[in-house]
Order: structure tokens, then C-alpha cells, then sequence
């Protein structure tokens, strides 16, 4: 088994359509939403339209989809029943992310449901293992007993193998809380690196004059190539965390009174600036590939079709397929090499020794270095 | 992309698109290399467009450095003659070459000698080949312009790289025109000072008995490599020095130089293929050995044809005791971003010395400090004596690496930083491991300074435990090696 590339999916279509449509930027900063092209503005609930969408996805190299579970009307929906009928084992399939920061009041007789919601889906899960994203660990209160309840409940739906992933940046603390794995959380909650507007006291003054587009204060840009570069260094040292790579991302649709996240690649008048993130890409399935274990090797992509904060990979009005294309040529070339280059033949060092060496080479670094 | 139309004598017309392969191999993929001349696709077009229409007549195939398909080709057939056309834009700028089967199945290697840039030169050289008058044709509404140094295909082509080609094509003109045995006249790979580029074709020519090439152009103070790693392409040394890395003489100086330098009897008595690069050697996946398989004329088109597809060209073992460990660092590239950091080999020589190991280092007399001997390796003969008299050999992506591995077989940790292994690894094995970290900067293309953070140093490099734990790995593996406490 190689490398699993999921990617995030959006099944509010076509009602975001329709949001996508009406957005307005507040600032010249903001860079352009796109709009499809050869994919149209599906409806996630049509099968013929949706094997199109599978389709394109799995000709990149793409697993399968991540897709949302939003508690709404007293229960849990994903959307995706449409979708999951398409799915065929081993080929593509479903991961889903448990949207909890948009569930304030959750209590934990909801958990039953939650895994459910989850097990409806069986079918479709990506190597038949159910697999379940908590989007902010932080907002589930006791972390370690909710996860335990999870876990009793996916036993209790007969959920073999069940999977809990942390969306956090390290992992020491989830693996306490009973997490299986982390995976880097989308940029809005978590800017890699410090943001490059950082406005000065005249700028405050001259926004509240009214002189200056107040986004400066009220938003947050990053320069991309620093961004994806701040969230691989050292990576080995945040423990089992799986990449999560964009293009791009600029949320400002959902942040009409500013507090946006916008990273920006390109985009002044040549559109995503795609070399970076194919390399971003590459890299990342390299990394999946050297350091975690078999059957847990994931790359996710974010994202499909996050039309409303600019990440879609999708075919697009003003970029063409240049970043699908992006994408499937770094998932091939990244395929390629794990294939053709093979794996260690060597029995590795054992724990205990590695952490010495590393201990040794750290003191003698450090009785070195100028 | 590459487009391509076969016109059959019934009228019929099959086109063909082809992409450039990224590692997947499919059935509409060319092969990425960036070692040849665009021409070379051209002959990759005409052979893909016999096999689908086998009974084609005439064969229209687009300039490879143009992103055309094969509809805007079809807009271009020329009235039915047995003469190719060449297709011109308004300022005579080759867009497409109309060419007789015959000329594509039995003639393909003059093609090699297109320019793909100068359409006055094409249709002259073409009409040589063919023995009859060329003609072109000319598209009036269309301008390509000014060609960029690279594009959006991944083709490097500034002026001068097409200046270059001009040269080849016109050098190749003047050879028929004062030989009338020219046909049998060999091909001559021009890629004279690049000592790691000069491995690689030496390894490559020896898989592809069968290419273009007869002959290489070297520079004669690389005749020890020839030597060392001999290749079935005879050496036709150039007495030149190498090209300075400084930049003080251009790649097209020094070909207008180099012609010169050979003289009348070598220039008259061979035709030169450009296999310096036109494209973007380090946006393919492919080894720098399978860029020049392509480039001598293997079409690459299964993944078994790849380099890793195959066994090592050499494996070989020091006869020595298992302790002391010997090891060999090479730690200097070319460019200050592919050395590693003084600081972190001093660390690790600690290291390895507290567990017994005894250190030797090429050409890093700041390293000498920290208890590692002087080597120095002016030739391959030197290098190969110290390589052999240690287990294992430690180095960056230069041209020592790639001989170590690939010409001579020895126990070899890589230490890539910004430029990409797959270009000049080799295939994971118990006596080879590249060890690089996963930054998305990776490969940069700069020499002197990280274009992130600034500074001469690489942060992509693995940190000195990762070294050590491979090169401790690698030794247990390998020779039964066991550390000191």
C-alpha cells in the first residue's frame, strides 16, 4: 500500500453555489474567489454528477474525500450519501471530520449518534476502516473520556479498527488524550509562521481616520512559501502528524467584519503560483512515506472543492486545471519514486539507541558550534 | 505538450497528443529529459505516430517547445507534396514540420539536428537530408514572439540556448555540404565539461547500444573519467578547460570555442547533438541517467526501462576488518548549498570517532580540526585508491557520490539538501540510503544562498543524527559492524 491522498470534500453544493456567488471582498487585499469550469456547479446529491467529480479525483491519484459531519436538526449529516454510493474498496473512498467547533452545546449522550452517523457510511470507507477527524480537540472539554466514549461506541457499532485523528499541530498530548494520529490543522487555526502585516501605531491611527483599508488591523496575511516552509521543518519533532497540504487560502467570505487568514501564493495577476505547491505536495507524501507506519501513511489535501476560502483544486475559471494538474503530476511523480526507489533494506537502530545518538550529537553540536 | 497528425494517402488523419511523463508512464506520455535537444521529441512524435497509423504517408508534427494540439496542427496541412515543409509564424519561427514517412522511418537521427528555432535553417538542412528542395509555410496571423528562457512545459530556452542549436544546425549543414559520404558520418554527443553530466552518459550510453551517438565531445582533462567508467562512445577530446563556474564565459561562448578548438577534420567528419539541457533538469522524477537514455535515442517508455527499474550498474566491498570503522566524507558540492555545514560535521565526527570510527574528508582542510584526515581526490584514480581503503563513503550531491555509487559500486550514504535525489540516486539497498529532510523549498536551484532564510547554509540537510544512525545502519548491515559503548 502507498501513500493515501485524501482530499477535503464540501458536499454543500449547490447551496454554496449560491454563497460563492454572492461574495463580496471588503478589501482590495483579498485576492479573487474563483468560479468553476469544467465541472460546472454541481449538486452533490445527483449520482451522474458526482461520478464526474469522483472521477476527476481519482485520475489525479486522489484515495477519496474527507467529509464533513455537522450535527444540525437533532442529528448528524454528512451529505455525502450520494457520494459514498460511489465508492468502490481499495480504489477510493470516505474519511470524515467530526465538526465539533461548530457544535457548542455538545454533550456526551450525542456520541452514540455521532458514531452512527459515522457507521451509515460503512460501505464507503476508504480500506474499510472507519476513520473519524476531530476538527478541535481543544473544544471537547475532557478530551481523554470523550475519546474513550468514542471508542466504546465504535466497538459497540461493530467499527473494527476504528481511527481517531487529532487536528492539532503535535501529538504527544492527543496520544495521551487516546488519539491514534494528528494531522495540521487548516491555516486559520494555525499560522505556521507570523504574519507579514504586522501595522504600526500610525497605521491604527490612519484607519480609524478612515484613511487606511482597515484589514491591516483586523486580518491576518501570510507569505505562502514561509507558511508551508514553517509547518515541514523539523516535522519529525511534532510526533505522528499527518501533512495537510493547500494552494492557497483566504477565508475573508466567512469573515465579513474581518479576522480573515489569508495565505497568499501568487495571485496578482497570474493566479496560484503552482511550482511551490506541487513541491509542497511531493514532499509531503515523501515524508508520509518515510516516517509513518504502514496503513497509516496519509496525505491530506485541502482541498477539493473549499470554493469559499479559495483552496479548491477543482478546474476553475481563472486558473484552468493548472492546479489539479499540479496535483496530479506531484501525486505521480511522488508515486513514482516511493515505487521505483523501494524501501530500507536495512533493520533499523533500535529507539533507545537513535535517542542516545541524537542525545550525543546535540551535546556535540553544541560544544562546537561557533 | 506534444501534438502530432498522420496523414494516411486515403486522406485519413490521426492525431496524437502527447504530456510530458511526471512518473506514471501512461500510454500518451513522453518521456521528461532534460539532456537533449527539443528535436529529440520531435523523432519520439514520428515514431509514436507510425506505430498508431502505420500506413501514414506524411506526418505533421509541432514544434516540441510550442504548447500546441493536434487541431491547431490540422489547421496547418500543407498541399499534398513529397517534400517536408516546414510551417512557419509571420517571423519565421518553425511551428510545425510536415515530413514524408520515409524521411521519419529510415532518416530519424538527422532530425535530431533541427534547431526547432530557426526555421530558415530547418528547411535548408531538411532539404539536404531529403535530397530535394524544402519548402515552408507560413502562418501570417500568428507571432510567437520572443521565446522565454523558460516556460510553463518546463523548456529552458533563453537565446542563447537557442543560439547554440543554430550552431549545431548550422555546423551540421556545412558537414553535408562538404562531405558526400555524410550519411555514414557518426553523431558526436556534445556535453564536454560537466564531470557528473559526463558519468551519466557514459552509464547511459551503455544501455542504449542502438542511439544516435557514436561519439562524445569531452574535455581531455576528463579522460580519467572516460577512463574509470568507460562508455561504448569513442572520446573525442576537446582541449579546452572546463567552463568556468564563475560565469565569466557563457555556454555559448564556449561552443562557438569549442568548434573552433576541434578543428576542420573533427567538425567536417561528424555531426554534434546538443545534449547540454533545454529543459528543466529538476522538475522531472527521472535520474540524470535515464534524461540521457532518452536523449541517445531509448524511447523510456515502460518504468522497467529506469535506471531503478534495473540492477546496479557496480557492488563492490571493502576486504578490510569490520573495526576500525573507516569512513570517507565528502562534504564540498559545487555550490555552497550543497556543502554541509562545518559545524554539524565537526559534531558528528566527534560522534563517530567516540565510537571508533576513523574519519578521512575530501577537500575540507576546516574539518581537519576535529580529528579527520586530509584526503585529497584530484582524479578519479586517487578517489577510487581512498574509496577503497574505507567501508563507507559519505557524500553530498556531487560528482564523487555518483562515481562512488554508480561506477564503482561502494557502500554509499547520500547527503541530499536542495536538489532533488531522484535526479542522482540510487535504488534503496542495504549498501545505499539518501538521506534528505522534506522541506517544500526542495530543490531551490540556488547556489550561493538559501533564497528562504538567507545564509549560505541548506536547512534541508539531515542533521547529524540522522547521519550517523544511517552511516551505523549501513555498517551493521553491511560489514557486521558493532559500536563502542
Amino acid at each position: 500500500m502507498t501513500v493515501r491522498i485524501m482530499a477535503f470534500f464540501d458536499t454543500a453544493y449547490p447551496a454554496n453555489w449560491q454563497a460563492l456567488r454572492q461574495a463580496r471582498p471588503q478589501s482590495r487585499r483579498y485576492p479573487s474567489l474563483n468560479w468553476p469550469s469544467s465541472l460546472g456547479t454541481y449538486d452533490t446529491a445527483k449520482p451522474e454528477q458526482m461520478a464526474q467529480v469522483a472521477g476527476l479525483a481519482a485520475a489525479a491519484g486522489i484515495d477519496g474525500f474527507v467529509v464533513d459531519l455537522i450535527f444540525e436538526g437533532g442529528t448528524y449529516r454528512s451529505g455525502a450519501e450520494t457520494l459514498a454510493g460511489l465508492c468502490r474498496p481499495g480504489i477510493f473512498g470516505l474519511m470524515f471530520r467530526w465538526r465539533n467547533d461548530l457544535e457548542k452545546d455538545w454533550s456526551p449522550e450525542r456520541a452514540k449518534a455521532l458514531i452512527a452517523a459515522l457507521a451509515a457510511h460503512r460501505p464507503a470507507f476508504l480500506d474499510g476502516r472507519p476513520v473519524l477527524i476531530v476538527e478541535k480537540p481543544a473544544a471537547l472539554g475532557n478530551a481523554e473520556q470523550t475519546v474513550a466514549l468514542l471508542r466504546a461506541e465504535a466497538a459497540a457499532a461493530g467499527l473494527a479498527d476504528f481511527y481517531l485523528i487529532a487536528s492539532r499541530a503535535e501529538l504527544p498530548d492527543g496520544r495521551r488524550q487516546g488519539f491514534d494520529a494528528g494531522l495540521d490543522p487548516d491555516p486559520a487555526d494555525w499560522g505556521s509562521c507570523p504574519p507579514n502585516n504586522r501595522p504600526s501605531g500610525l497605521d491604527m491611527l490612519e484607519i480609524q481616520a478612515g484613511l487606511k483599508d482597515s484589514v491591516e488591523l483586523t486580518d491576518k496575511f501570510y507569505p505562502y512559501q514561509l507558511f508551508i516552509f514553517s509547518r515541514m521543518i523539523n516535522r519529525e519533532t511534532r510526533g505522528k502528524v499527518f501533512p495537510r497540504v493547500f494552494p492557497a487560502y483566504f477565508d475573508w467570505a466567512s469573515h465579513p467584519d474581518g479576522g480573515a487568514s489569508v495565505v497568499i501564493n501568487g495571485h496578482t495577476d497570474s493566479g496560484v503560483d503552482t511550482y511551490m505547491f506541487g513541491l509542497f505536495v511531493e514532499n509531503a507524501i515523501a515524508y508520509a512515506d518515510r516516517n509513518f507506519p504502514e496503513g497509516e501513511q496519509f496525505v491530506f489535501l485541502d482541498s477539493w472543492n473549499r470554493w469559499l476560502d479559495g483552496s479548491q483544486i477543482e478546474p476553475s475559471m481563472l486558473d484552468g486545471d493548472l492546479v489539479y494538474q499540479t496535483v496530479k503530476d506531484a501525486i505521480d511523480k511522488a508515486r513514482f519514486l516511493l515505487r521505483s526507489r523501494g524501501k530500507s533494506q536495512v533493520p533499523p537502530l533500535d529507539e533507545e539507541l537513535r535517542a542516545r545518538i541524537k542525545q550525543i550529537c546535540e551535546a556535540a553540536y553544541a560544544a562546537v558550534k561557533p | 505538450m506534444l501534438a502530432g497528425l498522420a496523414l494516411a494517402a486515403n486522406g485519413k488523419q490521426h492525431r496524437l497528443t502527447l504530456k510530458f511523463n511526471t512518473g506514471a508512464f501512461r500510454s500518451d506520455e513522453v518521456f521528461d529529459s532534460a539532456n537533449c535537444p527539443p528535436a529529440r521529441y520531435l523523432i519520439e512524435m514520428g515514431r509514436r505516430l507510425l506505430e498508431i497509423a502505420p500506413d501514414a504517408k506524411r506526418l505533421i508534427i509541432g514544434n516540441p517547445l510550442l504548447p500546441l494540439s493536434p487541431d491547431q496542427v490540422a489547421g496547418w496541412i500543407p498541399p499534398a507534396l513529397a517534400a517536408p515543409v516546414v510551417i512557419v509564424d509571420s517571423k519565421q519561427f518553425p511551428l510545425a514540420y510536415c515530413l514524408p514517412r520515409w524521411l521519419v522511418e529510415e532518416e530519424e537521427r538527422f532530425l535530431l539536428l533541427l534547431s526547432t528555432c530557426d526555421a530558415g535553417l530547418d528547411v535548408r538542412l531538411l532539404g539536404l537530408i531529403a535530397g530535394c528542395e524544402a519548402g515552408a509555410l507560413a502562418v501570417p496571423k500568428l507571432d510567437i514572439g520572443e521565446f522565454p528562457i523558460s516556460t510553463t512545459t518546463g523548456w529552458f530556452m533563453g537565446r542563447g540556448r537557442q543560439e547554440m542549436l543554430r550552431q549545431c544546425s548550422s555546423a551540421a549543414i556545412k558537414t553535408i555540404q562538404r562531405n558526400k559520404a555524410w550519411r555514414s558520418l557518426p553523431f558526436a554527443a556534445y556535453l564536454p565539461y560537466h564531470a557528473g553530466s559526463l558519468l551519466m552518459l557514459n552509464l547511459a550510453a551503455r544501455q542504449v547500444p542502438d542511439g544516435f551517438f557514436a561519439k562524445e565531445i569531452i574535455c581531455a582533462s576528463y579522460r580519467d573519467i572516460v577512463d574509470s567508467c568507460p562508455s561504448p562512445l569513442e572520446m573525442v577530446p576537446l582541449r579546452l578547460p572546463w567552463l568556468p563556474r564563475d560565469g565569466s564565459v557563457g555556454e555559448l561562448e564556449y561552443l562557438t570555442h569549442a568548434l573552433e578548438r576541434l578543428g576542420p577534420e573533427v567538425r567536417d567528419q561528424h555531426f554534434f547533438g546538443f545534449l547540454r539541457y533545454s529543459r528543466l533538469y529538476n522538475q522531472t522524477p527521472f535520474h540524470l541517467i535515464d534524461q540521457m537514455k532518452f536523449a541517445l535515442g531509448h524511447s523510456m517508455r515502460q518504468e522497467t526501462d529506469t535506471v531503478h527499474g534495473g540492477q546496479p550498474f557496480a557492488s563492490a566491498r571493502a576486504d578490510l576488518p569490520a573495526k576500525p570503522l573507516k569512513l570517507l566524507f565528502h562534504l564540498a558540492g559545487g555550490w555552497k548549498l550543497k556543502s554541509y555545514r562545518a559545524d554539524r560535521a565537526a559534531a558528528m565526527f566527534m560522534v563517530l570517532r567516540g565510537m571508533g570510527c576513523e574519519i578521512s574528508v575530501i577537500d575540507r582542510p576546516d574539518l581537519v580540526p576535529y580529528g579527520a584526515r586530509l584526503v585529497v581526490s584530484d582524479d578519479t584514480a586517487l578517489l577510487t585508491a581512498e574509496v577503497r581503503a574505507h567501508h563507507i563513503f559519505i557524500g553530498v550531491d556531487s560528482f564523487p557520490h555518483h562515481f562512488v555509487r554508480h561506477a564503482l559500486g561502494w557502500p554509499t550514504v547520500a547527503l541530499f539538501a536542495n536538489t532533488k535525489p531522484c535526479n542522482s540516486d540510487a535504488a534503496e539497498r542495504s549498501d545505499y540510503r539518501a538521506v534528505v529532510g522534506v522541506l517544500p523549498c526542495n530543490p531551490c536551484g540556488a547556489e550561493k544562498e538559501c533564497p528562504m532564510l538567507g545564509g549560505e547554509d541548506c536547512g534541508n540537510f539531515a542533521p547529524p543524527d540522522q547521519v550517523v544512525t544511517a552511516i551505523l545502519e549501513m555498517a551493521r548491515a553491511v560489514y557486521g559492524f558493532t559500536e563502542g559503548a
